[in-house]
């Protein structure tokens, strides 16, 4: 479904992915991890569009991606949960939750779907966005971006600042997620956590892959995990 | 620390000599044409003076101004009236007192006083103006520049009214013009690169976080509102004895829209790109100008009179510009730091690592966070604090004595930024009080209070995008006063300790997130805080680089004895570096006690951690 071809993305002529060849089947939840600066944001950026791949290429369907519009990207089917939620602050709940679907027509259905999934966003659809905690905003973003109906369901760092039981909570949702088949692109810091969810993950470092493979292949090779994650997996 | 600097010599050397050099070429070129074209240059000239001039107040503090012609104004009718013959003075201003009708002062005299009449009417100006919102200052300036107009259209017996002066002296020379400039370039460098310039461009890359640092936003605005006064006097004041005519609207709104033009098409924040903008648009205006009369191209097309063809080529060259450059033709890079320099060597920082404690005691404030009271602590009682109908906090006590780790955690929405925000002087509580060392110190600015010795991060970084690490981290030190010097070797030293020494060159909005982040951790101990409060530090660090900031913030509470308040979601990190938590949820404290405590408390537990970190903790 999603193709990345010895894909390099450089800022003013530094770069920082050095050749990352990715392949993601439909159905597939795929995890990247790795530390701080490895290019792990810089892949799901090129992939969204809003930074052109400096070589290499990245493929949709068969369809590529280099250089479109990352509005043209998202009506192609790959929704972005951003880091840091990026909800609409002022306007509500329900607001938000109806340019998620502002594609889709009436969509009362998925409207519908949509709060069953997440009970905490009916109870509050009245409010501003900016009066939910962390966690809440986090269910608004990824709810927002499940109304557009995506092919692909891309999250860079769903878990970051929330509290330990927020985080059970949002994987409880993924986990959801996942069981209907959604595909899903996952950039994530916590390694245990990631490799555990993830049907396979790339490890990054250093703008490059390091390594891959299933939960049972890396959970074995701890070495690989102190050296490029730390902590014990 | 000698050797430690903001930019190598050779960028500096760099960027002072391009624009000084393409100010020699044009006055070369004018200077060897005919006298209409001497003249024009010369105009040229004395608006490249203007735009530095609003470069030192736009380009710095990133906030529009649209009344700078009002003292280009004011200076070219006090330069004219001063120097005006005393025949032609009685005739065409017969209201203006005798000293000085009569004065008759030479060019080089005139121009001093009328610079210092608009350096005083922009700091008087300057104050009301500055107070009014980063939005309301483009509207409020905009409406002094009609002011100005309007007096001097009306004040027919001082100002010659709408008809103006004419015979003013013409004693500006292409020569003369030129120098003026020159000390224009460097005046506006060298203010850019001070401490105060630094202070300044640090509220234009961040409101919230230089107000954290110590900086006071319409201070730091007034000052170059003025100096900006002075440069834009100077530049009317050159022109009108160059013309020899001036009428109101000689800098009224077309002035300052091609001024404002000049400025944003060259690069803003950047010296060498106002003077780059006004040559380049004030040459293609002349080059189209003589087009609009006719021309033969080459001797082979022939173009009749084109009226307008100048206003029309110049829009669609700065549309073409600001399509494919947005951010002006230098990006708002100094000449030094165009990528065509890019071989000049960057600021080098030692690569020590934590080899010793930073020397706190360089002056100002910062001797408090070695000396001051020992056995002080921040305190909170009693805090409440609602939004709207929302009780976000409800008598909250928080104690954080010096040379402590005091971890703050609870659920999203707990009220713990909320918290920062009230110690940290960003929000004013409802009830309850904040004490700093035993002096009360509610609702005080943020300004204050980091002066005072209290430094806070932000859950968003925050960063000063276009400012390298270097210099980011530097204007932590320059907001509580610390001078430029010693400000770049404490910024040296924690970049060091916190092993950011290799991204110190590069501009804070290029590094990734969450080395942001602990920039801002950095920014913050720069300021040499007696108390650290700390949001979210560890936010998509790796676990490895969890490790490394608990061994650097332990570090720095040994080092310097300051108390530091950690919010943090990253257990692992809060519960290795503070013997002391305080677990808050929905507004009310649940819990203060030691790691071993809050986590085998069944109520954190329930609120907070999850039943699944019970199970991974025992595993």
């Amino acid at each position: 479904m999603l193709e990345l071809r010895e894909m390099k993305v450089a800022y003013g002529g530094v770069e920082v992915v050095h050749g990352v060849d990715l392949s993601l089947a439909e159905g597939e939840v795929v995890g990247m991890i790795g530390p701080n600066g490895a290019g792990k944001s810089s892949v799901l950026r090129a992939v969204c569009g809003l930074v052109r791949p400096s070589a290499g290429e990245v493929l949709f369907e068969g369809c590529v991606l280099n250089g479109m519009a990352p509005e043209r990207i998202a009506r192609l089917g790959l929704a972005l949960v951003p880091e840091g939620r990026h909800v609409f602050k002022t306007l509500t709940v329900a607001e938000n939750l109806r340019l998620g679907g502002w594609r889709n027509g009436e969509g009362a259905a998925a409207m519908e779907q949509t709060l069953e999934r997440f009970p905490i966003l009916g109870a509050r659809a009245g409010e501003h966005a900016d009066r939910l905690s962390g966690g809440e905003q986090q269910q608004l973003a990824i709810a927002r971006a499940l109304l557009g109906q995506p092919r692909l369901l891309i999250l860079d760092e769903p878990s970051l600042g929330l509290a330990p039981k927020t985080i059970d909570l949002i994987y409880e949702l993924l986990e959801g997620l996942r069981e209907e088949g959604t595909t899903m692109l996952l950039v994530e810091q916590n390694a245990a956590r990631t490799i555990d969810f993830c049907d396979r993950c790339l490890v990054l470092g250093g703008g490059r892959v390091r390594a891959q493979g299933g939960r049972e292949e890396l959970r074995g090779d701890s070495e690989l995990l102190r050296t490029y994650l730390g902590g014990q997996p | 620390m000698s050797g430690v600097g903001l930019r190598s010599r050779s960028s500096l050397v760099v960027s002072l000599l391009v624009p000084l050099g393409l100010i020699a070429l044009t006055v070369a070129i004018g200077a060897s044409g005919t006298p209409s074209l001497q003249s024009t240059v010369t105009m040229i000239l004395c608006n490249l003076i203007v735009v530095l001039g609003l470069q030192v107040f736009i380009g710095n503090s990133g906030v529009y101004s649209f009344g700078q012609l009002g003292f280009a104004s004011v200076g070219a009718y006090a330069a004219a009236l001063l120097t005006l013959p005393a025949a032609f003075a009685a005739l065409q201003t017969p209201g203006l007192p005798d000293l000085i009708a009569t004065a008759q002062l030479g060019p080089l005299l005139s121009t001093l006083i009328a610079a210092a009449v608009c350096g005083l009417l922009a700091a008087v100006v300057g104050l009301p103006l500055m107070r009014t919102s980063t939005l309301a200052i483009p509207i409020s300036t905009f409406a002094f520049l009609i002011v100005v107009y309007n007096v001097l259209a009306n004040w027919d017996a001082v100002s010659g009214g709408s008809s103006g002066l004419v015979s003013v002296p013409r004693t500006t020379s292409i020569e003369s013009a030129g120098l003026w400039a020159a000390a224009a370039v460097v005046v506006a460098l060298a203010f850019k690169w001070s401490a105060r310039g630094y202070r300044l461009q640090a509220t234009r890359e961040d409101e919230v976080a230089a107000r954290s640092l110590g900086i006071s936003v319409m201070g730091e605005r007034l000052i170059a509102f003025a100096l900006s006064g002075v440069l834009c006097g100077i530049g009317g004041a050159l022109a009108v004895h160059q013309s020899g005519v001036l009428n109101p609207t000689t800098f009224y709104f077309a002035a300052t829209v091609t001024t404002v033009t000049m400025l944003v098409l060259g690069g803003a924040r950047s010296v060498f790109g106002a003077v780059l903008g006004a040559v380049a648009v004030a040459s293609v205006n002349e080059v189209l100008r003589g087009v609009e009369d006719g021309a033969h191209l080459l001797g082979l097309l022939s173009i009749g009179r084109t009226p307008g063809l100048a206003a029309i080529g110049v829009g669609l060259i700065l549309l073409a510009t600001m399509i494919a450059m947005p951010s002006g033709l230098t990006g708002g890079r100094e000449a030094g730091e165009l990528s065509w320099f890019r071989r000049l060597p960057s600021p080098r920082v030692p690569a020590i690592r934590a080899a010793r404690a930073i020397d706190y005691r360089i002056g100002g404030s910062i001797d408090q966070a070695a000396d001051g009271v020992a056995g002080g602590s921040l305190q909170a009682e009693g805090v409440s604090v609602a939004f709207g109908g929302l009780q976000v906090l409800r008598g909250v006590d928080l104690k954080l004595p010096r040379g402590e780790a005091l971890g703050l955690i609870g659920p999203n929405g707990a009220g713990k930024t909320t918290l920062v925000n009230v110690l940290s002087g960003f929000l004013a509580p409802d009830a309850g009080t904040v004490s700093l060392d035993d002096a009360d110190v509610s609702g005080r600015s943020p300004t204050h209070l980091a002066r005072a010795g209290l430094s806070r991060t932000f859950q968003a970084a925050l960063p000063f995008p276009h400012l390298s690490g270097l210099e980011s981290v530097a204007v932590g030190a320059m907001g509580v006063g610390v001078d430029r010097r010693r400000a770049v070797a404490v910024a040296a030293e924690v970049l060091t300790r916190l092993g950011m020494h290799e991204q110190a060159a590069l501009p804070a909005g290029s590094l990734p997130p969450a080395s942001q982040r602990l920039l801002g951790v950095a920014r913050a101990l720069a300021t040499g805080p007696s108390y650290l409060l700390l949001d979210e530090p560890a936010a998509g660090l790796s676990e490895l680089e969890g490790e490394e900031l608990t061994s650097i913030l332990r570090g720095v509470i040994e080092d310097f004895g300051c108390g530091i308040l950690l919010i943090e979601h990253e257990m692992s990190v809060v519960m290795s570096l503070c013997p002391r938590v305080q677990v808050i949820d929905d507004g009310v404290t649940l819990r203060v006690g030691s790691p071993a405590e809050i986590q085998a408390d069944p109520a954190v537990v329930e609120a907070y951690l999850g039943s699944s970190y019970l199970t991974a903790a025992n595993a």
